[in-house]
């Protein structure tokens, strides 16, 4: 999962940035308004963590510049200003969700669990395929009943291809995924990730569409009641 | 001390008529008593004519029938005698009572005479062929009973006034009060956040002053409501996000199974609190300096004096980031009339903020100047400045110019601003020639 994250304080932001990448999902962090408005033109995220007091411009107006251009990725405002009219407004210019600060960390994680489950219209809170299932809160994996051991970036790199499955998946967004824009990223990283879900869940589960992406084949029981 | 104004004047002006009224009734029982003397020696007068036409008729026969005699007596009471004397000494005419009292040497004319515990009202004169002697007598006591019946009715009428009059009084005095009774009924009502000035219309100019007083009260306390209020709110607001970035670097430190990670995080959270500590520190001095509305404990400084003490503290920090540091020397008169803890703050905020935001290698350098009219604070920075457009808005509260990185309360200058205004100081911020900050504060001698 790749997360935005627009936060002007530093403490803060570092704290953020690296409670979520424990949480195994990608940040990118920005610390104002107009270089995240810059940001959402031409990037694409799972999720938008964003403040509303940003230095530039205002965490309103970016969110409606992203909802005037037509994009749904879900916001969460993350904002000290409590009152029920801020509450509203953020609300009503598009935000999914509105938390006040001080907050916990694991109340903001489920709340983008939640909000990620909504957006790919999902009503449990696990992801069954079928003989694996994908619990994202737990953040725990098992196969035929079986807990396996998956890294942070192999997990999130399986969450993003179950949600999305019988889906082609371009390489690209499955790097944005993984990855922020500071991380050192190896070129055949992707690839090895790749190869080590194949080894834990078996050969033919993730199927390479040459020149083009990843795919996971439909869970035929599961997804067509959807 | 009066408790009740409508109390104090309905007794004080009852005691006021009952004064009043007692020295007229006093005054009218003696003019009465002028008025009754002249009219009953009048009534005595006419007696002595009834006396004398009837002793003329009675002059060929002077021994009056007995019948005519009971007559005459009928006519006089226990408070009227009279005696009628010849040339020879004889009484020759009498009343019933005092005949025996010889009285036929009195003199002509009104006389007062005594005969046993009664006092007599005398007229004495001769008939009008001066055969006759005629004494008429009248007992005073009845004069004193006609003008005691004469003050007691005016007495019983005042008596019956003064229900009249109090009630009058009552009704008067509140209806004068009429607006004093509306002003404290509206005032009373008021809830304890209601501070909006009384309606000053139709009050009479005596208790105008009050109102008057009370409503500039009202405005100063609605002020000083206001700003505490969002005071509140905004250290509320601001302690919000470092709280936020606590918390959160915590649980990072909790998750954690890397150990550096877990170690980074639990420093951040130090330099966390080390920021809301600053913050709150902060929030306190401007609270207590926002409370004040004059300095007290204020005496001549020199300020250069001031200025050293306090600089001298903030030098090392200035050395952490190599930035050169210095002050000049002072001017002839470096002195100025303020509070010395105060100018503390107000110099220590300014060097602090001049060296936080002044790159690696700068300069921070310090005068005190005397322009003849003021003692200038003057500190000239090498740093980046503050835009022409926001040198209003770094002395508004919890303001910080974007892009910054420097973790500042921004309460500093809003501080530095409150201690100038309480010095009738003036701030000036200009950019020196070569870029920085040139920051005055211009005390006036």
């Amino acid at each position: 999962m790749r997360i935005l994250l627009v936060e002007d304080d530093e403490l803060l932001g570092d704290g953020l940035t690296t409670g979520l990448t424990q949480s195994g999902y990608a940040i990118d962090w920005l610390k104002d308004g107009a270089s995240a408005d810059q940001a959402l033109k031409s990037e694409t995220f799972d999720l938008i963590v964003l403040d509303l007091g940003l230095p530039k411009l205002s965490g309103i107006t970016v969110l409606q510049n992203l909802r005037s251009r037509g994009t749904t990725t879900p916001v969460l405002i993350l904002t000290a200003r409590e009152s029920v009219e801020d509450r509203v407004k953020g609300l009503d210019n598009g935000a999914d969700d509105y938390l006040t600060k001080p907050f916990d960390l694991d109340e903001l994680c489920a709340r983008l669990r939640a909000l990620q489950r909504r957006f790919s219209s999902r009503a449990e809170p696990t992801l069954t395929h079928k003989n694996i299932i994908l619990d994202p809160a737990s953040h725990t994996v098992s196969l035929n009943g079986e807990m396996i051991n998956v890294s942070r970036r192999e997990f999130a790199l399986l969450h993003k291809l179950l949600e999305n499955s019988g889906r082609v998946i371009s390489r690209e967004h499955l790097m944005q995924t993984l990855y922020g824009w500071g991380d050192d990223v190896d070129s055949n990283a992707l690839e090895v990730h790749i190869h080590n879900l194949r080894k834990k869940f078996g050969q033919d589960f993730i199927q390479t569409i040459r020149g083009i992406g990843y795919i996971v084949e439909p869970n035929n029981e599961n997804t067509e009641n959807k | 001390m009066i408790h009740s104004i409508r109390q104090f004047l309905l007794t004080s002006l009852l005691i006021s008529i009952t004064i009043a009224s007692s020295i007229t009734a006093i005054g009218n029982y003696l003019l009465d008593k002028q008025i009754i003397q002249p009219y009953l020696d009048g009534q005595l007068v006419n007696f002595f004519s009834f006396i004398e036409t009837f002793t003329h008729e009675k002059a060929k026969d002077i021994h009056p029938s007995t019948s005519e005699l009971a007559e005459l007596s009928s006519t006089t009471t226990k408070s009227l005698f009279f005696q009628v004397w010849d040339n020879k000494g004889h009484l020759v005419l009498h009343s019933k009572t005092h005949w025996n009292d010889i009285l036929n040497n009195a003199p002509v004319g009104f006389s007062d005479l005594q005969l046993g515990k009664d006092n007599w009202r005398l007229y004495t004169q001769y008939d009008r062929s001066k055969e006759y002697k005629i004494i008429v007598a009248e007992l005073y006591d009845i004069r004193r009973e006609l003008a005691d019946d004469i003050a007691r009715n005016n007495a019983y009428i005042l008596l019956i006034s003064y229900p009249i009059f109090g009630v009058l009084i009552w009704l008067i005095v509140s209806l004068a009060l009429r607006s004093v009774i509306r002003v404290t009924g509206e005032i009373s009502n008021r809830a304890s956040t209601y501070l909006e000035p009384v309606d000053a219309s139709d009050i009479p100019i005596e208790i105008k002053p009050v109102v008057t007083e009370l409503n500039k009260l009202f405005i100063r306390l609605k002020l000083a409501f206001d700003r505490n209020k969002r005071f509140a709110g905004d250290a509320a607001h601001e302690l919000r996000t470092p709280l936020a970035a606590l918390r959160t670097q915590a649980q990072v430190a909790l998750k954690s199974d890397n150990k550096t990670e877990r170690e980074n995080a639990l420093l951040k959270m130090i330099v966390g609190v080390d920021r809301s500590s600053h913050i709150v520190t902060q929030l306190l001095t401007l609270s207590r300096l926002s409370q004040e509305e004059t300095l007290n404990d204020e005496r001549p400084l020199d300020l250069h004096k001031v200025a050293t003490e306090i600089i001298a503290y903030l030098v090392p920090q200035a050395l952490e980031k190599d930035i050169e540091i210095e002050l000049a020397p002072p001017p002839k008169n470096a002195v100025i009339y303020g509070n010395e803890t105060a100018l503390g703050i107000l110099i220590s905020n300014i060097v602090d903020n001049a060296i936080r935001y002044t790159p690696r290698n700068g300069s921070v350098k310090m005068s005190i100047l005397n322009d003849g009219k003021h003692i200038i604070f003057r500190t000239i920075d090498s740093g980046p400045g503050i835009p022409e457009e926001l040198c209003e808005r770094v002395f508004e509260r919890f303001f910080r110019v974007l892009g910054t990185t420097e973790t500042g309360s921004g309460l500093g200058l809003a501080i530095v601003q409150q201690i100038a205004e309480l010095h009738s100081a003036k701030i000036v911020l200009s950019t020196p020639p070569g870029g920085g900050l040139q920051f005055d504060v211009l005390f006036p001698i």
